[in-house]
């Protein structure tokens, strides 16, 4: 498991660009889906915000209601965000549900 | 020592477990960011312990982050590092929680964890390995329970001990794993957590319980949240009202008693009326408003404490941000109903300096009590005996003013403060039952500001407006003088009834033109061609200029310069009403036409008179600039819809 995702965040840091096309955009998660969060795009000042409250790459994630804004399960925390914030962060979409694999 | 954790981690809880009630909220030095501090007798040493605002990282970006980050490695302090730190960490929350608490740790501050909430992990099922988790974090973990005091004993000990020897655990090497990893600094913390998490943590239940997801289901629906939230807030108002009514009755009593006892005291003079009229009738009149403040913090505590707030700011978020502001501005905009004092110092919540400084700006637009006597009065005015149209009219100056501080929100945004309103990012924690204890604490501590507020600066308000009012001083009237005579007269031949009633009409003309002939009439004199447009005369301007102690007081205020005195208003409100309906100028046209009234009920609605007010935006602002701007805009404002307005109704014919 950790070596799994320190390969993957290697990835992540040295090739920002690499937007797979599996990834979706957080905004877009169906409502008790859940997802790995694979890069939250610099720029916005808002970013070390939502990555100091759990949502940063390699966490994961569940979509608990989908809209504007937003609340999303990250490290057993409920975290409302507005959609615009939730457009910049880049989720892989995992099978299973958030409880099944811990 | 210093307590540090996340929000919604219990921290106050467990301060107010720890101190009790001999806490002092305080700002950090140059800023408008709160630390409480308190003392505990801990193992016979007497310790300060500073409560520090929660926080989720030591990342320096906010600047709570960057005080508590400076207070804990000693810079810009003069008192120097803690010597320990009680480092809180949620055990519901443990992951979470474990990033700010790998940024403490690295500090390598004598410290102790304690893991708060253990007893609601237990409800949840969740078993944690406490021996696992010292050994991961190197550092003392003590289980405890904040809200029932499970635990504070122990950590009690444990504190002395550290106290005592200034040292725990060997340095730490948490920082090693850390700091040799590449990349996201973010990323490999919470790898970390997450480790620590998987070793520590056994849940035992297939899922953390669903009710919290259940409730918010209903409570965060776009539409039903709002609804439910607007049905909180008005039962909180409802009692607000209902309530505090009988607490406002007995203070205004008191005063009232108060003043009386302190008047057969002292002999009659200039002093006597300073202390009775200016000190505790100006305080008093500020004070009567403490049960309403207080019933407000203690229900905006309980509604915090309960996480139902957080949920409030999520389905507002939405229709704020329209306007401008954050989804968090509401709740200061409803106390603002209140009064403006609490709910400006309720924007602390918002964390945008910006959103929260266009919010301060507008707060004092909605109508705060204050105004209902000032409405009452025009109402009475305008529609005497038509309890529909008084009705139609308070909703009327209540919209207006919601009105005006939603589109002076919206201008500030494009104009003086560009620039997008955050956007939201906010923890929904999990619903608990809310502690009694620590809204009952929370009360105290601003009712304790509100009242030293009162002691200072607006009993010095209250007395510089008293000093406008009597200074300088002039000779009553020949007309007094002689009615004085006559009563002289009346009484020695056993017209004692008539005698009483021509006294105090010689006492009322004689007050007329003491108060004509002072600063504050003299001021109103030198207003009057500013507001004269607007339909005012010169006695509507010392009303005026004396509402900036508080708004009601004009009420007061009309009743001395029209001549009805104080007096007889309390007895008799309608004797005001009658005696200002019945006003005329000099030349010989009634003052309170419909087109006055109008006007000044506008002109109350928005200007800003207040000084109490100014004097909190001057220190949740941290200068004079923004509470001066306050004061201009609103003035501006004010002043240009009272003349549109009385101009409108002129020209069309209703005078």
């Amino acid at each position: 498991m950790t070596t799994y995702t320190k390969a993957e965040k290697g990835q992540a840091e040295t090739e920002p660009q690499d937007i797979s096309a599996e990834w979706l955009r957080l905004d877009k998660i169906e409502p008790s889906h859940c997802g790995i969060v694979r890069l939250v795009r610099a720029g916005e000042s808002e970013i070390d915000r939502l990555k100091s409250m759990g949502l940063c790459e390699g966490r994961k994630i569940m979509m608990i209601k989908a809209g504007d804004p937003m609340i999303v399960r990250v490290l057993g925390s409920r975290i409302g965000i507005s959609a615009r914030l939730a457009h910049n962060v880049l989720v892989l979409p995992c099978d299973g549900d958030y409880f099944g694999q811990t | 020592m210093a307590l540090v954790g996340n929000p919604n981690a219990g921290k106050t809880t467990l301060f107010n477990a720890l101190t009790g009630l001999r806490a002092k909220t305080a700002n950090f030095p140059g800023t408008t960011i709160e630390r409480r501090v308190g003392h505990a007798r801990i193992g016979g040493n007497r310790v300060k312990i500073l409560d520090l605002p929660g926080l989720y990282s030591l990342s320096d970006v906010t600047a709570e982050e960057r005080v508590v980050h400076e207070l804990l490695i000693g810079k810009n302090s003069s008192e120097g590092r803690p010597k320990a730190v009680v480092l809180l960490v949620d055990a519901t929350n443990l992951e979470r929680n474990l990033y700010l608490a790998s940024q403490v740790l690295e500090l390598d501050l004598p410290t102790i964890v304690a893991l708060n909430m253990v007893d609601m992990a237990e409800r949840d099922q969740i078993a944690i390995d406490i021996d696992q988790l010292e050994a991961d974090l190197q550092c003392k973990v003590v289980p405890v329970s904040a809200r029932t005091g499970r635990g504070i004993d122990l950590l009690a000990q444990h504190l002395a001990r550290l106290v005592d020897s200034g040292v725990d655990h060997s340095a730490r090497e948490i920082n090693e794993a850390i700091c040799n990893c590449q990349g996201c600094p973010y990323e490999a913390r919470y790898d970390w957590a997450e480790e620590v998490g998987e070793r520590c943590l056994t849940r035992h239940g297939v899922s953390r319980p669903q009710q919290t997801d259940r409730i918010d289901a209903i409570l965060t629906h776009p539409w039903i949240g709002i609804g439910a939230f607007l049905a909180v807030m008005f039962a909180v108002f409802a009692l607000i009202f209902w309530v505090a009514q009988y607490p406002m009755d007995w203070i205004e009593q008191g005063f009232t008693i108060v003043g009386s006892t302190v008047a057969e005291w002292l002999p009659p003079g200039d002093f006597r009326s300073l202390i009775v009229d200016g000190v505790i009738g100006g305080v008093g009149g500020v004070l009567v408003f403490l049960p309403q403040i207080c019933i407000l913090f203690f229900f905006l505590a309980l509604l915090e404490d309960t996480g139902y707030l957080a949920r409030a700011a999520f389905v507002m978020d939405r229709l704020m941000r329209g306007v401008g502001l954050s989804g968090k501005a509401f709740v200061p905009m409803l106390s603002a109903h209140a009064c403006a004092i609490p709910a400006i110092m309720a924007t602390r919540s918002i964390d945008s300096k910006r959103d929260r400084l266009v919010t301060i700006l507008v707060l004092p637009l909605l109508s705060c009590s204050a105004r209902i006597p000032v409405y009452a009065m025009i109402t009475a005015l305008l529609f005497p005996a038509q309890p529909v149209m008084a009705g139609l009219l308070f909703t009327a100056a209540y919209s207006l003013g919601i009105v005006a501080a939603l589109s002076m929100a919206f201008v500030f945004k494009k104009t003086i403060l560009p620039g997008d309103t955050r956007p939201l990012v906010l923890e929904l924690p999990s619903y608990r039952i809310p502690s009694l204890k620590t809204a009952l604490y929370s009360t105290f501590d601003r009712a304790r500001i509100f009242v030293k507020r009162a002691g200072t600066i607006i009993l010095a308000v209250s007395i510089v407006l008293w000093f406008l009012a009597t200074y300088p001083k002039s000779d009553p009237p020949a007309e007094a003088v002689a009615m004085l005579g006559d009563a002289v007269a009346m009484a020695e031949q056993g017209q004692l009834d008539e005698a009483r009633i021509v006294e105090s009409d010689a006492e009322r003309i004689a007050a007329q033109s003491r108060l004509s002939k002072s600063m504050a009439g003299r001021l109103g004199h030198l207003i009057e061609p500013v507001i004269e447009p607007l339909g005012f005369d010169w006695q509507i301007g010392v009303g005026i200029i004396s509402s900036f102690a508080a708004r009601e007081v004009i009420v007061s205020t009309l009743a001395v310069v029209y001549g009805v005195g104080e007096a007889a208003v309390d007895e008799n409100p309608g004797s005001l009403y009658d005696t200002l309906e019945a006003a005329v100028r000099s030349d010989g046209t009634p003052v309170f036409t419909t087109a006055t009234s109008v006007s000044l009920l506008i002109f109350y609605v928005l200007a800003m008179q207040c000084l109490p007010t100014q004097a909190i935006t001057r220190r949740e602002t941290g200068g004079w600039r923004w509470p001066v701007f306050q004061l201009t805009y609103m003035t501006v404002l004010a002043w240009t819809a009272s003349f549109v307005t009385y101009q409108i109704l002129i020209s069309s014919g209703i005078g």
